[in-house]
């Protein structure tokens, strides 16, 4: 099935709802036939964002390209764009064949076709005996699948999903995940997909881009955003288990350059960071670079096990050093128990440091 | 629990004794209708004696009944059909559109409920005589007099209103998404969903026509207008009408309403139900 791709380009738009502003001069480029998931927390704009493209929301101020295509005032039936919905809005009076094809019939294609893409598309998508069943005999996650096939068949220029994985349940969560995935790599059409979970971000997207209270925090590449996040609310929303955000001060002296903890421990910071002697800074690093030994260790931070999670493959420690509340985590097994007395060594390469003022990463010269 | 003897006995009566109740007076109409020899006013008879269509045809030729169920039947099928269209239509508005002012329409509406016939009957009466602007014509002795006055009516846009609230706006998003226009939407998409209201809307909203008296009485003054109910009480009060003649022509009248209540029995309960459950 050949896909005509299009690029999906905003530029300074914003939405009011009445006093109300939900997004702030967002601007953003997502290429042709790029995956790109909008991430962020409840309330921060994201589906609105999406609505924004799909034609459903105008927008206060701004513009919409759609394949270089100026479609700001446009209605989304002109917009050559697909949504698949979190509640999967299948029309339940409607057989999947004919909820299949209902855009087509819309649009007044030849029943011979309607009936020809319906069912290559729901060969492709292995719905081929559901076609005459009504969306109340499916489950879940065949609703879903027919729902994605409903924006197949048109074969739009961009697929829009809402949050199309939150009413599933784990396992198959990351069944149909896969399977989107598997979709975009077949059919390269430009993909923007809403979620709150930063695992289906960081596992389907080429670009994330991190909203919060309708602005856009960072957008790039997953292991950009994860390795190099511009501040602390892109850092602590990527990753599981989150980061670890420490209130430290610099201490910048002939030594070196160190953070103090609050509780008076002492770690060396990497000499690149521009920091200033007393700066109030927040120490990030995440659960997997913190190394841990038993009993005390130079350079390291003394803290006590609270509580330890092990799902098996992975162990989770959480330690309490003083006022700080530090979580490590590793891949192989310990022999960790709670009440016991340990060190924390960061991994001095992996540390971000960010200002505590503006909360904005400090950038470490190369 | 185990139902005993005398249990089921009782059962049985009460049954027998609400069908009496209920069909006991359709059978002495019946029964009535079809008895030869004629009864006094306010009588009616158990068992047809020498049983026959003659009141019935007398009633159909002579008294006209056809006519009149004619006008009912005009009145009933474009009445109920307008009402159900400019009630899911004004339902729809009600449900779905922000529009300025719309609870003010909506209590608009409500307050019609509020009103009894007769109080808006001296109203209605000076409207229907007077000529209508623009168009210079009356509704006076006319189907469209009979007709117009109850195309808008609040029970059945509230109902309309409530199922339609209840449908998630995603189908209708999703259904702009895929092309449709905002009246394939309504066609294709909300209609459908709200089928079963629209049962219960379509028959209520049948009897409530069909069992209109004031409404023709104030708008027809030509006897060949008149409606069932109409002619119903006009030929009551006929002292040279015979009582078995009447009461063929109220079997006759009945009829109708038999029949689509037996076409839409299975909308009717479901619409019922789930009006109470909404869902």
């Amino acid at each position: 099935m050949e896909a005509i791709m299009g690029s999906v380009t905003l530029n300074n738009v914003t939405k009011t709802f009445g006093q109300l502003s939900v997004i702030h001069d967002v601007s953003l480029q997502i290429e042709e036939g790029e995956f790109c998931v909008l991430v962020g927390p409840s309330g921060s704009g994201k589906s609105t964002l999406l609505r924004i493209i799909a034609g459903l929301e105008a927008v206060s101020s701004g513009q919409v390209m759609i394949g270089g295509r100026d479609v700001t005032t446009l209605p989304p039936k002109h917009r050559d764009i697909a949504m698949v919905f979190q509640t999967y809005a299948l029309y339940p009076q409607m057989t999947v064949r004919e909820n299949m094809g209902f855009a087509l019939k819309l649009a007044g294609v030849p029943k011979p076709e309607i009936a020809r893409k319906v069912a290559e598309t729901a060969e492709m998508l292995e719905l081929g005996a559901l076609l005459d069943r009504l969306p109340k005999e499916l489950s879940g996650g065949q609703r879903q699948r027919v729902s994605m096939g409903r924006a197949i068949v048109r074969n739009p220029s961009v697929f829009l999903f809402d949050e199309p994985l939150s009413n599933l349940d784990a396992k198959l969560r990351s069944q149909v995940r896969g399977e989107i995935a598997d979709l975009h790599r077949r059919l390269s059409t430009t993909s923007v997909y809403v979620t709150h979970d930063q695992i289906e971000a960081m596992t389907l997207g080429q670009k994330i881009v991190v909203l919060k209270d309708g602005r856009v925090e960072q957008a790039g590449a997953p292991l950009e955003l994860y390795e190099k996040p511009v501040n602390t609310f892109v850092a602590g929303f990527l990753g599981t288990p989150s980061i670890n955000l420490l209130r430290t001060k610099a201490q910048v002296s002939e030594e070196g350059k160190f953070a103090v903890f609050e509780n008076g421990a002492k770690v060396r910071l990497d000499p690149a960071y521009e920091v200033g002697n007393g700066q109030d800074l927040v120490y990030g690093i995440r659960p997997e670079h913190v190394r841990l030994s038993g009993g005390a260790e130079a350079g390291g931070i003394p803290a006590r096990v609270h509580s330890v999670e092990n799902t098996g493959s992975d162990m989770v420690v959480f330690s309490d050093a003083g006022p700080l509340r530090i979580t490590a985590a590793f891949k192989e097994q310990r022999n960790i128990a709670p009440g016991e007395a340990i060190t924390l060594t960061p991994d001095l390469a992996k540390a971000h440091i960010f200002d505590a003022a503006t909360s904005k990463r400090i950038p470490a010269l190369s | 629990m185990q139902e005993t003897l005398t249990m089921k006995i009782g059962r049985i009566v009460l049954y027998v004794l609400l069908l009496l109740v209920f069909c006991g007076p359709f059978w002495g109409i019946a029964a009535t209708a079809f008895n030869k020899g004629t009864v006094q006013p306010g009588q009616l008879v158990l068992w047809p004696q020498q049983p026959t269509f003659q009141h019935f045809v007398f009633a159909w030729v002579n008294v006209k009944a056809w006519l009149y169920l004619f006008n009912s039947l005009v009145v009933v099928i474009i009445g109920t059909a307008l009402q159900t269209t400019v009630s899911a239509l004004a339902a729809y508005a009600l449900a779905r559109k922000t529009f300025r002012g719309a609870g003010i329409v909506s209590l608009a509406i409500l307050s019609t409920m509020m009103l009894p016939d007769e109080v808006i009957a001296i109203p209605l009466y000076l409207i229907l005589h007077a000529r209508l602007p623009v168009l210079d014509v009356s509704l006076y002795n006319s189907y469209a007099g009979m007709i117009l006055p109850i195309v808008g009516w609040a029970f059945s846009v509230f109902l309309l209103t409530e199922f339609m609230k209840a449908i998630p706006r995603d189908l209708e998003d999703a259904a702009r998404v895929d092309g449709a226009s905002e009246l394939q939407i309504f066609r294709l998409v909300v209609l459908p969903l709200v089928k079963p209201a629209l049962g219960t809307t379509t028959i209520f909203g049948f009897l409530m026509i069909w069992d209109q008296y004031l409404l023709p009485l104030i708008a027809v003054d030509n006897r060949s207008l008149y409606t069932i109910p109409v002619i119903l009480r006009s030929l009551r009060v006929d002292e040279i009408m015979q009582q078995n003649i009447f009461i063929a022509f109220t079997v006759i009248a009945t009829i109708p309403c038999i029949v689509v209540y037996l076409l839409l029995q299975r909308h009717f309960n479901r619409g019922l139900m789930s009006g109470a459950v909404k869902g």
